[in-house]
């Protein structure tokens, strides 16, 4: 079985020589034969992913953390629906802790036991997204009010402010309305420089619960469906720009991912 | 149930998973849920919740509610039935039918109700 490692050169996550030589072998331990592949942009894994369907690979493995993983989902729309999809996080993230993954080891273990479950992915407009994303409307939105509208018609206007859009399709609690819309000012307003922002961005990769607990929290509904309405260009968390009109929501898109999460009957 | 002058402001809480509509933010239309629900901005429509509903001080809020319990603050124009409880503050401006099987009312409340216990 062929797995191929894809790992984002430009990740806020480095894996140095040892940490790599450590997962090959422990790879090479569970007899999972590895290709690693580098790329270094969203377009560069465009064309690598566009690429494997010449190849024998059916398995693809994302190497680092939560935002790679993310890029790798958004252009799941370029993969054949038979490949399998593993994380291998190297660092504790939001992501691996919903896949039970408390370190590399337990990821690698869970790729030898190739436990494939299918999951329906999310979509900002034609993107797509497994966990949440972020949006951010920026500057030029300035103190304009953004139009949210959920799938039963409720109509809420709010301050300038960053979204994020979570998932909660697996917590049966909210399988009527999976998509909690979180709505929270910038944290940059109170970091003045530009280090702080990378300060934050690396404290967010490290602890990821703060990442999930906004500064100053002005919304937080659960719906179905979001319609988003603003005046700018909205970006995303790794960069990716949208229009400014959005619907968010869930797709028709599966994707087969490995988990070690303990299967459920109903889902 | 959350409860501003007890635990801070909500902003603060950890991970709050329920409905929460701040005091910047202005809604029309209909809630309905199974979760608390705590409304600190301009609201006109109709909430329908299984869970606790805390209207907060600077809420102003158009429209009727029904709950399981409900804590009351701010300007409400409202007809609000809570199945348990239901507590107008001092600091509430409300006008409309209450009914819930508990009422207490603050002193310095202002009010134009009609209140009946189920």
């Amino acid at each position: 079985m062929m797995y191929k490692y894809l790992h984002n050169s430009k990740s806020l996550t480095k894996i140095d020589a040892k940490l790599n030589q450590s997962i090959v072998e422990r790879l090479k331990k569970r007899r999972i034969y590895s290709d690693f592949v580098e790329f270094s942009s969203e377009k560069e894994l465009a064309t690598i992913l566009s690429g494997l369907k010449k190849q024998s690979t059916n398995t693809l493995v994302i190497v680092g953390d939560d935002n790679d993983f993310n890029i790798l989902i958004g252009q799941s729309s370029k993969l054949d629906n038979d490949i399998v999809i593993g994380y291998l996080p190297v660092i504790r993230t939001r992501i691996s802790k919903k896949f039970k993954l408390n370190n590399w080891q337990d990821a690698v273990e869970a790729l030898a036991q190739r436990r494939v479950k299918e999951k329906t992915l999310y979509s900002v407009s034609s993107r797509y997204f497994y966990d949440c994303i972020e949006l951010d409307f920026g500057d030029s939105q300035k103190n304009n009010s953004l139009q949210v509208t959920t799938d039963k018609g409720l109509v809420l206007k709010i301050p300038n402010s960053k979204l994020r859009f979570e998932n909660l399709n697996e917590d049966r609690y909210f399988y009527k309305t999976p998509i909690q819309i979180t709505a929270y000012h910038h944290a940059k307003d109170k970091q003045p420089a530009a280090k702080a922002k990378l300060a934050s961005r690396l404290l967010a990769i490290l602890s990821p619960d703060i990442n999930s607990q906004p500064n100053e929290l002005i919304l937080s509904l659960h719906s179905k469906n979001f319609k988003i309405e603003a005046l700018s260009i909205v970006l995303d968390e790794v960069g990716r720009k949208y229009n400014q009109t959005l619907s968010i929501g869930k797709s028709t898109k599966t994707i087969r991912l490995i988990s070690k999460r303990p299967e459920r009957q109903n889902n | 149930m959350l409860n501003l002058n007890k635990k801070g402001h909500i902003s603060e809480l950890v991970g709050y998973s329920g409905t929460y509509i701040g005091s910047e933010v202005t809604a029309k239309g209909d809630i309905e849920s199974e979760e608390d629900i705590f409304i600190d901005g301009n609201y006109q429509g109709v909430i329908i919740t299984t869970g606790t509903i805390e209207i907060g001080k600077n809420a102003n809020l158009n429209g009727s509610i029904s709950a399981r319990s409900a804590v009351l603050e701010g300007i409400i124009k409202a007809d609000v039935t809570a199945d348990d409880s239901l507590h107008v503050s001092g600091c509430c401006q409300i006008q409309g039918k209450i009914v819930s099987k508990n009422i207490s009312i603050d002193p310095g409340a202002i009010i134009n109700i009609r209140a009946s216990t189920k």
